[in-house]
């Protein structure tokens, strides 16, 4: 397992921990403290898709037990006692030792999971054939064997020769799939080795020489699944530096940015030649340094998505599932943080795309779709920030479902579902406590997955965005922002109003006169160059008092979606770097407005959506 | 009793040269087929240990002999003989049912290592 996950799983399972005992404490003083319960709940959830993904099994079955604890004690199935918050902290200290490589002894996990066991079999006696059964047929599942097949240095026909391997495993009946896919193995897409997944068998020695035994095969070897958590060894190539650290900086400077500003202001209103001189020096190096700690927070998007394929591959495994997984533009960077956040998200809908989107063999045989499952991870640079695309080709959502379970939960009425649209009825799931999927399973849970996944997309200042069409597939596209915090943006004013544009958008700046504005199908226009540029008008769109009669205006130029429109205001104020805070409270849901700043001066300022008032002087 | 081995090539030279190497370690070349059809028939006749077999030959090829053998000797033991570049061919036959391969030109120790391979399957 790559090093720069066990990096960032110690450090973010830390977090949860902390946030998980934090939880039980309050617990502790308040046994009616839902919202405890619920983030104790969630943390685990969180902590148990995390270790699975990195394969470690002690946290992921501790983590897994824990879960299903405060989920009855969610659902008010199970009292809480002293005891049962012993329980739970003796649990989240186990936990916190695994995390920290500390070993413990096995006896000790297992009977603590008993335990847990008799706790959850005592209230879920009616249930307990059909989970045991369910476990059972999991373990056997779990038991498959990955042998890594090394081929020798000078194999020829490659392809062949790892034929040759898996025509004798297939002859065993022993044989499940190949990573890479068969059908890579075959056009020679692989280097010098092919992990082979088979069937258990109780003497695998014996197998391993056989294989050896075929020609121009260097070595086989079985690959640990369950690897223990503690054999973790740590590279250190580079300093890592934590990201709150690099947070810190970044606020400092964002400070300095701030104070750049007012000290120009003095030095202009003061007319000191000696000051100015010397602050636009200060300010070269200030934006250098901001330039650089931009570029240290930048990682390729593979570091997080690299650990995915092999989740995937092993979560099709256990459902049975055949799929082809993708991975397109791993290469592209992203702000670190952002992409920690998106880690668990992306993994969350992969899971759901495996476990709810793509059907079975059989299922997809039967509508004549090729027998594998195509799910694709994508990621695309855009202006001012980055899609990170998650489509599968299996059965779609379904939305009548949606609509059903959508109104049980009284999300909106019957005579509402009726004239939604394809795109707001999958927006729906997008609600708390959402999910179609009835049953609880190993991999995706109990439906924290999508809502879940767009919190933290709000959070972080990105949009999803769902398509899906029956039978044919979902499309997940989330949009974030290149990184977080300082843009540069062109303030204009609008009567009394200061606003702030980000340059992103921004093509050319025009002065244009009134005589040169033509109405067309009742929207404002004017000519640019023999194009007809719609017109908005900023203060329109927020309302704000200013003389409409004035002989000329200016015109920010901006670009959306490959359409030019032309933003009309009174006056450029300057240009300038701002901080970006995100909106809060009654602002958050006001259309068109990207978030706030507070200005040279201490005022407040807003800035510009400039893709959502195009949407608004679409409508409007 | 000696391991007796049908060598089936449409080139002689082909034929010789695998009949020395097998020759000088003890195997008995029972026979030698220059086409699928002739192989086919030769191994109903002879029911060798092992065959060797070219891919490409006039009339029947290599792996449509393969298929032939298998279908009425399930347990019969085929090492195809390749040229470079017959990847997919190479496949196709073992999908039929053929056990190994070696690819021309080859090292005597790399065909013995083959030989050896398919004749310890049970």
């Amino acid at each position: 397992m790559n090093s720069n996950y066990e990096e960032l799983f110690i450090s973010e399972a830390e977090d949860y921990l902390e946030q998980i005992s934090n939880s039980i404490l309050k617990l502790e003083k308040d046994m009616n403290d839902t919202e405890a319960i619920n983030s104790i709940f969630r943390g685990m959830h969180t902590l148990k898709g995390m270790a699975a993904s990195m394969g470690y099994s002690s946290i992921t079955k501790i983590s897994h037990a824990m879960e299903d604890i405060m989920d009855l004690i969610r659902n008010s199935k199970l009292n809480i006692t002293v005891d049962l918050i012993d329980l739970l902290l003796k649990g989240t200290d186990y936990l916190t030792s695994l995390v920290n490589k500390r070993e413990i002894d096995e006896n000790i996990i297992k009977s603590f999971l008993k335990v847990i066991e008799s706790i959850k079999t005592g209230v879920e006696t009616s249930k307990k054939i059909i989970e045991t059964e369910k476990v059972e047929e999991k373990k056997e599942n779990e038991k498959n064997i990955t042998l890594k097949v090394i081929f020798a240095d000078d194999v020829v026909l490659k392809s062949a020769r790892a034929y040759v391997v898996i025509k004798s495993l297939q002859d065993k009946n022993i044989f499940i799939n190949t990573e890479p896919d068969f059908d890579s193995i075959m056009k020679e897409k692989f280097g010098n080795e092919i992990n082979i997944n088979i069937k258990n068998v109780k003497e695998i020695a014996p197998l391993i020489d056989d294989i050896k035994s075929i020609p121009e095969i260097k070595d086989v070897v079985v690959k640990d699944e369950a690897k223990s958590d503690n054999d973790v060894v740590i590279e250190k190539k580079d300093i890592k530096v934590s990201l709150e650290r690099l947070d810190n900086l970044q606020n400092y400077i964002a400070e300095l940015v701030i104070e750049r500003g007012r000290l120009q202001q003095i030095a202009y209103s003061i007319q000191n030649e000696d000051l100015i001189n010397s602050l636009n020096s200060a300010s070269k190096t200030i934006s250098a340094i901001q330039d650089e700690i931009m570029k240290i927070r930048m990682v390729p998007v593979g570091q997080v998505f690299d650990r995915y394929p092999r989740f995937m591959r092993d979560l099709s495994n256990r459902l049975n599932k055949k799929i082809k997984f993708e991975i397109k533009g791993s290469d592209i960077e992203l702000d670190r943080a952002i992409l920690n956040a998106l880690a668990d998200p992306l993994l969350h809908l992969l899971k759901n795309a495996v476990d709810h989107g793509i059907e079975t063999p059989d299922e997809r045989i039967k509508n004549k779709k090729s027998p594998e499952g195509y799910i694709l991870l994508e990621t695309k640079r855009v202006k001012n920030g980055v899609l990170i695309i998650v489509s599968d080709d299996g059965k779609g959502l379904d939305k009548n479902k949606i609509i059903s379970k959508a109104i049980s939960l009284n999300l909106i009425s019957e005579d509402e579902s009726t004239r939604m649209s394809d795109h707001e009825v999958f927006s729906l799931i997008l609600n708390s406590g959402f999910s179609t999927k009835e049953e609880v399973t190993d991999i995706s849970g109990r439906g924290v997955g999508v809502d879940a996944v767009y919190n933290v997309l709000k959070h972080i200042g990105g949009t999803l965005e769902i398509s899906s069409q029956t039978g044919r597939g979902t499309t997940f596209i989330l949009k974030v922002p290149l990184t977080l915090a300082i843009i540069k943006a062109l303030l204009v004013n609008v009567g009394s109003e200061v606003y702030i544009i980000p340059l992103t958008h921004i093509v050319e700046t025009i002065r244009i006169n009134m005589d040169e504005i033509y109405t067309i199908m009742g929207k404002e226009v004017f000519i640019l160059r023999e194009g007809i540029v719609p017109l908005i008008r900023l203060a329109d769109i927020f309302k704000s008092e200013y003389n409409r009669e004035k002989e000329n205006f200016q015109i920010v130029l901006v670009e959306v979606d490959e359409s030019l429109y032309g933003i009309l205001v009174e006056n450029f104020v300057e240009q300038s770097e701002v901080v970006v805070k995100p909106l809060k409270g009654m602002l958050a849901g006001i259309p068109g407005l990207a978030g706030v700043t507070i200005l040279n001066n201490g005022m407040p300022s807003f800035i510009v959506d400039v893709p959502g008032i195009v949407t608004i002087s679409k409508v409007g | 009793m000696a391991t007796r081995v049908l060598i089936v090539d449409d080139a002689i030279f082909m034929r010789r040269m695998i009949s020395d190497i097998l020759k000088k370690e003890g195997f008995e070349i029972c026979g030698e087929a220059g086409s699928g059809t002739q192989a086919v028939q030769m191994y109903r006749e002879l029911q060798p240990d092992l065959v060797t077999m070219d891919i490409i030959m006039p009339d029947m090829s290599g792996i449509d002999a393969v298929r032939e053998i298998i279908k009425e000797f399930p347990n019969a033991k085929i090492l195809m003989v390749s040229a470079m570049g017959q990847q997919s061919l190479v496949v196709e036959a073992i999908q039929a049912g053929a056990k190994d391969f070696v690819v021309k030109p080859f090292q005597p120790s790399r065909v013995l290592e083959s030989v050896n391979r398919v004749l310890n399957l049970k």
